[in-house]
């Protein structure tokens, strides 16, 4: 994985290999929510090869910076997800558990893990 | 919502659906398994050919928890922590009928491969023991999560292969791990999806009789009656999760003005179907953990 930059630091674009739509449009979506960010976009070259481009333009702030926060960004927003989403498997076990010994089944309330950006 | 030992369906909230299809992906491609790869065929006059054989006990899902074996390489050798060999050895005697070979044929060896290699040394009976192989190490009969749990096949009753009087099957089969994007074998679900919350937005009031039609056109009953007093009834939206958006309730004259159908950005209804190898909520965990360690990685090749 490399990175392509140019002289002037706000602006660059990051070569990946070995990553696809998976983690680029993720972390575009995390770029965008920054406010420094003025541009952000990933493409493709090739489908065949492993290769992802991700352009970043900001606002005065190195982009790589940038980049490296949007991805701890995303990376705590997956530990919440994590976190939310056990809790609420355990209180579904919970309340099942409960629920077993009668015998109509229901939807119990739904599990669900929120997100603040 | 829904948790079975096999399948599950939970809702998300707030995220965004770059998030989700990320974790869709993940799920599907990214997250290792352990299957069949390399079949050692020590004798098969079976109608089915050899490499049909070998294919169709690849896709066989194999209940073994991945996360306690490592990958092997090109240039490893097969060793009791990255390998399970299951042996098959099934014969159809002349004079009895045709039997159908079932996945619960596939026997577990513990000590590794039994099949064993020619080696061309000029001191072959100084050895011990025969070359296998594999090398394993210590019997997998020790770790102490296979000693309640023998790994065997998910499914008992998976038609491997059919034969006539007198054929014989008799291979090992070497399991590793891989992960679904190298082949679709390596899958641990049989399939992920999500969906978005439909929204049902009634623009104007809706009563009566024309509350009435409304209720009877949803083929899914997502419409029901509330009494207003006065003898008036208006309609209400009572369970906008059932809703498959089949446009219904808008077919007709004027419903296109009092009925909106959408769909809720933020609102994921994902579904999850294992087959068999970990529990589904496990399995969302650790996609989870994937693309955390996808984003540690891009982390520190940046600085």
């Amino acid at each position: 994985m490399e990175h392509g930059s140019f002289t002037d630091n706000s602006a660059a674009t990051f070569s990946l290999t070995d990553e696809d739509h998976t983690i680029a449009n993720t972390v575009r979506f995390t770029l965008n929510q920054d406010p420094r960010v003025t541009f952000c976009g990933y493409s493709i070259p090739h489908p065949s090869e492993a290769r992802v481009n991700i352009r970043v333009q900001t606002t005065g702030d190195p982009a790589r910076e940038v980049l490296k926060d949007a991805c701890q960004n995303l990376m705590l927003m997956c530990r919440h997800v994590r976190c939310t989403f056990d809790k609420a498997v355990e209180d579904f076990k919970a309340s099942n558990a409960v629920k077993a010994m009668k015998i109509d089944s229901q939807d119990s309330s739904g599990d669900d893990s929120e997100e603040s950006e | 919502v829904r948790l079975n030992e096999d399948d599950m369906e939970f809702d998300m909230i707030g995220i965004d659906a770059a998030i989700a299809n990320s974790f869709r992906r993940i799920l599907i491609a990214e997250l290792p398994t352990m299957a069949i790869e390399k079949v050692l065929i020590a004798n098969n006059t079976s109608i089915i050919q050899d490499e049909v054989l070998a294919h169709r006990l690849g896709l066989v899902p194999i209940r073994v928890d991945p996360r306690l074996f490592d990958y092997l390489s090109e240039n490893d050798q097969p060793n009791e922590k990255n390998t399970v060999v299951f042996k098959l050895h099934v014969q159809c005697k002349r004079g009895s009928p045709r039997i159908t070979v079932k996945s619960d044929a596939l026997k577990w060896l513990p000590n590794g491969s039994e099949l064993v290699k020619e080696t061309r040394n000029a001191t072959s009976d100084s050895s011990s023991k025969p070359e296998t192989y594999t090398y394993f190490g210590c019997s997998q009969e020790t770790i102490p999560e296979f000693v309640k749990n023998p790994i065997i096949p998910k499914y008992p009753d998976i038609i491997v292969a059919k034969l006539g009087p007198g054929q014989e099957i008799e291979l090992e089969a070497h399991a590793v791990k891989g992960i679904g994007k190298t082949h679709a074998k390596w899958s641990p679900v049989a399939t992920a999806w999500y969906r978005m919350l439909p929204e049902v937005v009634l623009l104007e009031d809706i009563e009566d009789d024309l509350a009435e039609e409304l209720k009877s056109k949803c083929p899914v009953n997502v419409f029901d009656i509330e009494d207003l007093g006065k003898g008036r009834r208006r309609a209400t939206v009572a369970r906008p999760r059932a809703c498959t958006l089949c446009r219904e309730c808008i077919r007709g004259d004027d419903w296109e003005k009092r009925v909106a159908l959408r769909r809720v950005k933020d609102h994921f209804i994902f579904t999850i179907e294992s087959t068999g190898a970990l529990p589904p909520e496990v399995l969302f965990t650790e996609a989870v953990k994937i693309l955390e360690d996808k984003c540690e990685r891009v982390i520190t090749e940046l600085s």
